[in-house]
């Protein structure tokens, strides 16, 4: 049997022998390409990566790099034109829609930058969503936890438009990692906030890393936020162009530079 | 700058705009079908007034007896008479009697063919149209029939036929004035004539002719004896003429002409006219139900196009510029539609009967289009106004944000129940004000009381049906199925848009019970007073197969479909309003074949209800009805049989709405399927 018509639960362990255990999510020349002919955009170009456990990794990249479309491989949301991405151990690639839901559902969360609550819906609501929609009872120990983290413990009764962005975005978090996923997927987290409620998303992220074990991955634009994290990835005409470890502001300014300059 | 901004709306709401195009589009060929079809009507009704002598300005009618003139100092003989109508260029006669084919004691008041009308024509006449095979009688004996009774009959030209009318019998003692009897006679058919019915279209043709000899003899089948001077027969005759004839006007006090009723509409017409209402009263509540919704959906580009220098006004004109595109395309569309269906209808219709009189094209007139033109921009204008007040409320700052409680949360405001108050106090103040009776003031009393039972009933049933509906929600939320608690979070979370399809379930459900209940109460108390039980528990509909119930079956199915089409068009709105949140619902592990199955409960539940809570609300409603109007038990005999066949059909009605609804909400989830998580990366989906 294909392995890619195997089962979730029962899904075929890596058989690349060179899978680290240490990694929440790993792919293997990624390729995607929109358009045919004279207009074809090749948005992602055989890329290869490694996203390490317990670490908030963070994607840059110039508009149209397509740092985005390499988010959607990577969650399962797109399927690529070839190539092969792991989460965790369980390798996703080719699975059918209802075992990749599933595989969404339980093991990946997502934090957008329109924060995507359900308007109608309380806080508390919206946070246990996805324990609903994949038949998981709520652990009331982990969701206090989580709102005493992220400071919503106010919040919880009210409605999505009852509350600022700052504090949607907190929610967003808390549902993201309310099911104890393997990997979150950040798209530009802090796109719609101001510069305070930016911070305090991405210490809360940061944190989220450091003292749960929580892997994150991060689209952005923004050098400051690109700083918070653990590790940087460069990427440019849809490949990896580059990495900056411990980034700060300025060396992740620099990367880009760099970056620039090699395109010129 | 209103024209472009409309335009601007119309590109940027391709889907709502394609929707609504063709709801507006059905209705006008609905209403447009309905015109044209009573057009042509009135043109078939025209020729057979022409052969029933109906056209003339002057008409006169007289019993003609072997001695003389009934009714009239001066004897005129049966021969005398064709003398006075040939004086009179143009004048025709006809003379009408009754036939049976099973004598008196015999007759079961089911069958058509048990009896028919038989003409005899003196003068220039239409009848030769009616002419199918053989020839017309032109001898005392001879007969022509009607080819749908012949056929029923097993009767062909050539055979013979023996006839049965009605003769007086004179009683032998002085108690009693006589009885009816009948009286036998032998025809040759020699022709067969048009049947006597036409699919759809209301006919009036004899089912046999005679010929004229017939009249004056005494032992035709058109005379009968006298009951005033026992032994003398006579015959009714019509005589039918032009102008001032000093010949006839003489023997006759003409009634200066009989007017046929050419505003008759055709059988289907009710059906049709009922389609279109109910299409008109759902698209009226769809618009309540996405008007909110294509405001929110549209913010973005009612907040570039204000922050651009266009005002409210500017955005609420640019609306009605919109709903003008789309009514004047749905209008061409529409019409040339209606004509079209009308004109299969009709050719259909004139193919089946073999009617050579029927019209083989529809009739036009120049007033159908004004007339549907001004109709179809009410109702547009109607549906248009909801979503225009609602875009133009959205300010320029609120709708730029990504989650508004304009754009988002006021979809689920709820709409206090103190409305009830305007229908229950307008509504018996408006009909006291037209039927206030001083001589009988406890009549008015009751009736007032009605009313307001009625209006109570009715609004109970509509707040009943928006409590319901988001409870149900709340249950199917609870559920571990994660298609069923996603359908629950949307009848739960935004009930304006769950209740919408469930109120035109329940009107139309309601509407229908309350009709067909009527009939039955109408039908039976007319078999009651008649005598004839069994006739009219069979006249109301027909029995299984027959063509009355295939009709009825047919309507209720097509109102259905009325009803699925704008169901479907409130959830497409619907639906575009939620992209984002179905898509993110996705990428946190909703399926797409758990998300199919949440779209078909959240469009079949509503229904569900809707029209379970429509039939006990018309049951209800006619009980009060029928107590105060009626005045009548249900228990007794015969309404309780015809109560039964109502309320069965009743239910039969609610039962094809639900069906259609489960195969809408497949096709509806089918088509709907490609919503992808992808859309909830993408800003502003």
């Amino acid at each position: 049997m294909h392995p890619e018509r195997r089962s979730v639960t029962g899904m075929v362990k890596n058989a690349d022998t060179t899978q680290d255990a240490t990694l929440a999510l790993k792919a293997r020349g990624l390729t995607k390409t929109y358009g045919e002919g004279d207009a074809t955009v090749i948005a992602v170009d055989h890329v290869d990566l490694d996203i390490p456990r317990g670490v908030l990794t963070a994607v840059m990249g110039p508009s149209g790099s397509g740092k985005s479309t390499l988010v959607h491989l990577l969650a399962g949301l797109d399927a690529p034109d070839s190539g092969d991405v792991w989460v965790g151990e369980d390798r996703i690639t080719g699975l059918p829609d209802a075992e990749l839901a599933r595989l969404r559902g339980r093991h990946i969360g997502f934090v957008f930058q329109g924060f995507n609550l359900m308007q109608t819906m309380t806080a508390r609501d919206n946070i246990v969503l996805p324990l609903r929609l994949n038949g998981l009872p709520v652990d009331e120990a982990w969701l206090a936890d989580l709102v005493d983290l992220l400071g919503i413990g106010s919040e919880l009764a009210r409605k999505p438009h009852e509350i600022s962005g700052g504090q949607q975005q907190r929610v967003a978090i808390a549902r993201a990692l309310i099911t104890r996923p393997r990997v979150i997927l950040a798209d530009e987290p802090t796109g719609n906030l101001d510069t305070h409620a930016s911070a305090q998303i991405l210490a809360h992220l940061r944190q989220a890393c450091r003292e749960l074990g929580q892997s994150v991955v991060m689209v952005t634009h923004d050098p400051t936020a690109a700083s918070y994290a653990g590790q940087v990835i460069l990427f440019a005409d849809g490949k990896v162009a580059g990495h900056v470890t411990d980034p700060t502001p300025d060396a992740v300014l620099a990367g880009l530079d760099a970056l620039a300059g090699v395109a010129r | 700058m209103i024209w472009r901004l409309g335009i601007g709306q119309l590109r940027a709401n391709r889907g709502y705009f394609l929707r609504t195009v063709s709801l507006i589009a059905l209705l006008v060929a609905v209403l447009t079908h309905v015109i044209v079809i009573g057009a042509t009507q009135a043109t078939l009704s025209k020729r057979t007034a022409a052969l029933w002598g109906e056209n003339f300005t002057r008409h006169g009618s007289v019993v003609v007896t072997e001695d003389g003139m009934w009714s009239h100092q001066e004897a005129v003989t049966p021969a005398g008479l064709r003398e006075l109508i040939d004086g009179a260029p143009g004048s025709v006669a006809l003379a009408q009697g009754g036939a049976r084919t099973v004598p008196m004691d015999e007759m079961t008041w089911t069958r058509a063919d048990e009896g028919f009308a038989v003409l005899a024509t003196y003068g220039a006449r239409d009848v030769d149209a009616l002419l199918q095979a053989g020839s017309l009688p032109d001898a005392p004996g001879q007969i022509a029939v009607a080819s749908d009774l012949a056929d029923a009959l097993g009767w062909t030209v050539g055979d013979t036929a023996t006839l049965y009318a009605d003769v007086w019998v004179p009683s032998s003692d002085d108690e009693t004035s006589g009885t009816m009897g009948d009286a036998i006679y032998t025809y040759e058919i020699v022709g067969l004539l048009s049947p006597t019915t036409m699919p759809g279209f209301w006919l009036s043709t004899p089912g046999a002719v005679v010929a004229w000899a017939d009249v004056e003899s005494p032992d035709g089948l058109m005379s009968m004896p006298s009951r005033i001077d026992d032994g003398v027969r006579g015959t009714a005759v019509t005589i039918s003429w032009d102008g001032a004839s000093p010949a006839l006007d003489r023997y006759f006090e003409w009634d200066g002409g009989i007017r046929y009723d050419d505003v008759i509409l055709p059988a289907a017409s009710g059906v049709w006219f009922a389609l279109a209402a109910v299409l008109a009263a759902a698209m009226i509540i769809m618009s309540f139900a996405v008007g909110r919704t294509q405001a929110a959906t549209r913010s973005g580009w009612i907040a570039t196009a204000r922050t651009l220098g266009a005002t409210k006004r500017d955005v609420a004109w640019a609306t009605v510029a919109e709903t003008v595109v789309m009514a004047s395309i749905a209008l061409v569309v529409g019409v040339v539609a209606g004509i079209v269906a009308a004109q299969a209808q009709l050719s259909f219709a004139a193919a089946r009967s073999g009617i050579p009189f029927a019209p083989s094209t529809v009739s036009l007139h120049w007033a159908i289009v004004p007339t549907v033109a001004f109709a179809t921009l009410l109702v547009t204008v109607a549906i248009a106004a909801i979503p225009a007040f609602w875009a133009a409320r959205v300010p320029p700052v609120a709708a730029l944000k990504p989650v508004t409680d304009i754009t988002e949360a006021e979809l689920s405001r709820r709409v206090s129940p103190h409305w009830l108050w305007i229908p229950a106090v307008l509504g018996p103040l408006m009909i006291l004000a037209g039927n206030w009776q001083p001589t009988a003031p406890l009549d008015t009393v009751i009736v007032f009381g009605m009313i307001i039972a009625v209006i109570g009933i009715a609004g109970l049933a509509i707040e009943g049906t928006r409590w319901a509906i988001p409870t149900v929600g709340r249950r199917l939320a609870r559920s571990a199925s994660p298609s069923r608690l996603t359908a629950g979070d949307a009848l739960a979370t935004r009930p304006r848009l769950a209740v919408a399809p469930a109120l035109i379930a329940l009107a139309a459900v309601g509407v229908f019970t309350l009709w067909v209940l009527d009939q039955a109460a109408t039908m039976a108390s007319d078999a009651y007073v008649d005598g004839w039980y069994a006739y009219g528990e069979a006249s109301f509909v027909g029995g299984p197969g027959s063509w009355g119930s295939m009709g009825l079956l047919a309507a209720i199915v097509l109102g259905s479909v009325v009803v699925q089409l704008v169901t479907t068009a409130i959830f497409a709105a619907h639906r575009a309003s939620i992209g984002r949140e179905v898509a993110t619902r996705r990428a946190l592990g909703l399926s797409s074949v758990h998300e199919e199955r949440a779209q078909r409960w959240q469009l079949v539940v509503p229904q569900a209800l809707g029209a379970g809570i429509g039939l006990v609300v018309g049951v209800i409603v006619f009980a009060v009805w029928r107590a105060m109007d009626y005045a009548i038990d249900g228990r007794e005999t015969p309404w309780a049989a015809a109560f039964a066949k109502g309320e069965v059909l009743a239910l039969t009605a609610a039962l094809v709405l639900l069906a259609t609804a489960v195969i809408a909400a497949w096709l509806t989830a089918r088509i709907g399927r490609a919503a992808t998580p992808l859309a909830t990366l993408r800003p502003g989906t």
